[in-house]
């Protein structure tokens, strides 16, 4: 494997692609081949595919084998919809590439189980995007260590998007869960629990170095007609019990354009037997009062009507209170280190294995919201739904 | 004195960040009289008042010899509180406070306490029920559907 190493995108506009392709083309050793998918999409999301290939200067490459015959593809970053992507990262491991998975990496345990199956056998790296290498989550981690809070009792984690127009969920009664929910995409809304949760249950992971044994879930429709509509959670609370017995909450979900200053809260709580220690994605701050006028949302573009993707509202004013502090490489480090762990042949500290593991928090924080019941881990895979 | 619970309660009430539906709360308090269940139970309480609610669900979570205990409920309308008292002996008091409403949100900064500061709360009346649903959380390890267990009549 020489540099740079060439990448290929499965899956382009109006995915995450949107921004990983970004950090891949800024990092020296990589070079963006071509973009590429699975042969029978649907129109739109070829077209969606083509338009991002053309935008960006590559070939768009319409079967994934094909591109995948290639020598001079070396990683993966995978973008494919919820549904197929388990699919889809198994065929890239098994042709020998490198993968760079989106989150949550798969919508079924069993998908998970079979991605870290073909990882491992086939020895590629692996890494699922997180927060983990932002300077908030690595404080907390270095306070951990330090020993600062004293021994971790309990780790408590915030993380929603600030976007979308709230206000429109009709309220009163709490949600009716599915215990095994099997669609995953859609235009306007996503399964919050995961698409946000996801995050929180990362960091908890990765912060604690410990397993999740218990997991107890609510889901809720709190802000969006979108998300109710499609029997989609717009919010979800996690109460976990890990293997060292520390206790763990999550709180996640897409909270409207007008809840917050900036993207939306993002903090981790850690109790120790010292006491309390916060660290929050928000700080370290300026924060910028002007005769402006004030910020208002976006107009709604109805391809993308909650705001998630660049690509959508090219052109829209940004929030301008809080500027966080600028750091060296701020966006682009988690692909950075995951071009280390190749160069180092070292495991990520996300790899494919610790995605299947959120897979599976999430998915069983499904179960227990429909059961009203705490759910332990891991889940018998002889259940035909997991 | 600096009265958190009416300040809270005062914005809520003026509509401006619409139905309050969600709160997490966190508390670190320095070692006091007071039992860490009464304290959770009252804060409990506290947070249903800004809801306009009371509990339905409750789920608590405690390790055995920690000043930890931290719950996580459903209220009757389905809005939902995480709740976590910590008691401290080395660090100062501080309550971080998020208050979602449908269209809008409060923050409240635990950092930025000032000394002396408390809830500024009247202590309000803890429904003996709400301890044994607590309690029967942390034996049975289980949630507790409040309507299933307890005979309000």
């Amino acid at each position: 494997m020489t540099k740079p190493y060439g990448v290929l995108l499965v899956s382009g506009m109006m995915t995450h692609q949107e921004n990983y392709a970004d950090f891949f083309a800024t990092d020296p050793r990589c070079k963006l081949i071509a973009v590429t998918d699975e042969p029978d999409i649907p129109v739109r999301r070829y077209e969606l595919n083509r338009r991002f290939a053309e935008e960006r200067g590559l070939p768009y490459i319409e079967d994934i084998d094909v591109a995948l015959s290639r020598d001079d593809v070396n990683i993966v970053s995978i973008c494919a919809e919820h549904e197929r992507r388990g699919r889809v990262a198994v065929k890239c491991a098994k042709a020998g590439k490198h993968l760079y998975l989106d989150k949550p990496m798969t919508c079924s345990i069993s998908d998970a189980d079979s991605v870290v199956s073909a990882v491992e056998s086939v020895g590629v790296k692996s890494q699922v995007f997180s927060f983990v290498h932002q300077s908030w989550a690595k404080s907390a981690k270095e306070s951990l260590k330090s020993g600062a809070v004293g021994e971790l009792i309990a780790i408590h984690c915030d993380v929603m998007f600030a976007k979308g127009y709230a206000g429109d969920s009709p309220l009163g009664k709490p949600r009716k869960q599915d215990p095994y929910p099997k669609r995953f995409t859609f235009i306007d809304s996503k399964r919050e629990l995961r698409a946000t949760g996801v995050y929180s249950v990362g960091l908890i992971r990765w912060l604690t170095e410990s397993e999740i044994k218990t997991v107890f879930c609510l889901t809720e429709n709190y802000f969006f007609e979108e998300h109710k509509r499609n029997d989609v959670e717009d919010f979800g609370l996690l109460a976990m019990t890990l293997e060292n017995d520390v206790i763990a909450t999550v709180s996640a979900g897409r909270i409207g354009y007008t809840s917050h200053p900036s993207h939306g809260p993002m903090r981790v709580h850690l109790v120790g037997t010292k006491g309390l220690m916060t660290f929050d994605a928000g700080r370290p701050r300026v924060e910028v009062w002007t005769s402006e006028p004030p910020w208002t949302p976006p107009k709604i573009n109805p391809e993308d009507p909650m705001g998630f993707w660049n690509s959508t509202y090219k052109g829209a004013r940004p929030k301008g209170t809080w500027i966080p502090i600028k750091a060296k490489n701020r966006h682009s480090n988690d692909v950075g280190y995951f071009i280390d762990c190749i160069e180092n042949d070292t495991e990520s500290e996300v790899s494919a294995k610790d995605g299947a593991a959120q897979v599976e928090a999430l998915m069983a924080g499904y179960i227990s919201a429909s059961k009203n019941s705490v759910i332990s881990l891991p889940i018998p895979r002889n259940i035909k739904e997991v | 004195m600096h009265l958190l619970y009416q300040t809270i309660k005062e914005i809520i009430d003026t509509g401006r960040v619409g139905v309050p539906v969600f709160v997490r709360f966190i508390v670190q308090t320095t070692p006091i009289d007071e039992q860490i269940i009464d304290i959770l139970a009252q804060t409990l309480v506290m947070t249903g008042s800004w809801l306009g609610s009371i509990p339905a669900k409750i789920y608590v979570q405690h390790r055995e010899n920690t000043a930890q205990i931290t719950a996580t409920a459903e209220y009757t309308g389905g809005q939902t509180a995480i709740v976590s008292i910590n008691i401290s002996t080395e660090f100062a008091s501080r309550i971080d406070l998020m208050l979602l409403g449908n269209k809008g949100a409060l923050y409240h900064d635990g950092e930025a306490m000032p000394t002396g500061f408390d809830l500024g709360v009247e202590p309000m009346t803890i429904p003996k029920w709400l301890i044994d649903v607590i309690e029967r959380s942390l034996f049975t390890g289980e949630p507790i559907i409040i309507g299933e267990v307890l005979d309000f009549d």
